[in-house]
């Protein structure tokens, strides 16, 4: 067992060696006995657990006394009404409570306007082209494309 | 008689029973306050988080499929109410590290076991953000690992080694707060 799989050890089976299983036990003695580090690490690890454990005993008044504001508040304002939409299947249940909507149908019908512009617009385009390669080298785009007009001549 | 369990009364809150709703209320309120502050750091902010977090039940609750247990839900709601609170305001520090039920009888001891759970509560203030919600679930809450690991939305090695990085951090830090106390009391 390697120090980092002793400190995993450590945060899966707790602080007292003497409670893991049987084998994880005894390899996790042999490195301590053997490692002076494992040892000040689980000294370490023993001392900061329990100052975990002791705070998180606290009861203090700053939790309780806006708890008991939230809940009167709750009891006696209107409550809002509730979403009976459909349950979306396939939506985990946190995302449900933030109250999304499937976005589907928004979607597809932004997607639907898309495609229309693209279609008018490329029919414009080539509309416009066919009657350019009709007309000849008249409306030859690249001629207005690279040739600077007027106003950009007084400006330069 | 029985008391209703989160589930039962969750069914009767998706009917519209605004009875149960308080008593989920009565039960979840304090849990969801003492989460967010310790999460955010302001208690202002947490009795926002804990309101907002219990309408958000009210509302969503006709929808709500018991695939999960009510508290695996619940937590993921504030704990997304306290990522996006986050976002918008710095820590700001505990308004109360902890006024003991039990103080001490000696002044001075209490006083110095208040600078300890203050020092430690900064520490995991300072934490990045999944491990902290890891320390808080599993030391606050009293969660094991597995339910942590659901909650958060990961396996239990992922929580595991969010764990220890979280508690090596917090050696490092106390240790350090430790060594500048000394240095001050020199």
């Amino acid at each position: 067992m390697t120090r980092e799989d002793f400190e995993h050890f450590l945060i899966r089976f707790g602080t007292d060696v003497s409670l893991w299983p049987h084998d994880t036990r005894a390899a996790a003695e042999a490195l301590l006995a053997a490692d002076p580090a494992a040892r000040a690490l689980l000294a370490e690890e023993t001392a900061l657990e329990r100052r975990l454990w002791d705070a998180a005993r606290l009861t203090t008044a700053a939790d309780t006394r806006p708890a008991q504001r939230v809940a009167r508040a709750l009891a006696n304002a209107p409550l809002p009404r509730q979403s009976r939409r459909h349950p979306v299947l396939w939506l985990p249940d946190w995302l449900i409570a933030l109250d999304l909507r499937p976005a589907w149908p928004s979607i597809a019908a932004l997607a639907g306007m898309a495609l229309l512009g693209f279609m008018v617009g490329s029919s414009d385009t080539l509309v416009g082209i066919g009657a350019g390669a009709r007309a000849g080298s008249a409306t030859d785009v690249s001629a207005v494309v690279f040739e600077p007009g007027p106003i950009g001549e007084g400006v330069l | 008689m029985r008391e209703p369990s989160d589930e039962d009364l969750m069914s009767a809150i998706a009917a519209g029973d605004e009875a149960a709703f308080r008593v989920l209320c009565q039960r979840y309120a304090v849990r969801a306050v003492a989460f967010a502050r310790r999460f955010v750091g302001s208690g202002t902010d947490a009795e926002d988080i804990a309101q907002e977090a219990l309408l958000r039940v009210w509302r969503a609750a006709p929808r709500w499929r018991p695939d999960a247990a009510f508290g695996t839900w619940f937590y993921r709601i504030v704990i997304n109410l306290c990522l996006n609170a986050r976002r918008r305001l710095p820590f700001l520090g505990l308004d109360a590290a902890g006024e003991r039920a039990d103080p001490a009888p000696d002044a001075l001891a209490g006083l110095e076991r208040q600078e300890e759970d203050r020092a430690l509560l900064d520490a995991v203030a300072a934490l990045p953000e999944r491990q902290r919600v890891a320390i808080l679930l599993t030391y606050w809450e009293g969660f094991s690992n597995a339910h942590a690991a659901e909650i958060l939305g990961t396996s239990v090695s992922g929580v595991e080694t969010l764990l220890v990085r979280a508690r090596r951090s917090l050696r490092l830090s106390l240790g350090a707060a430790r060594k500048e106390g000394q240095g001050d009391d020199a």
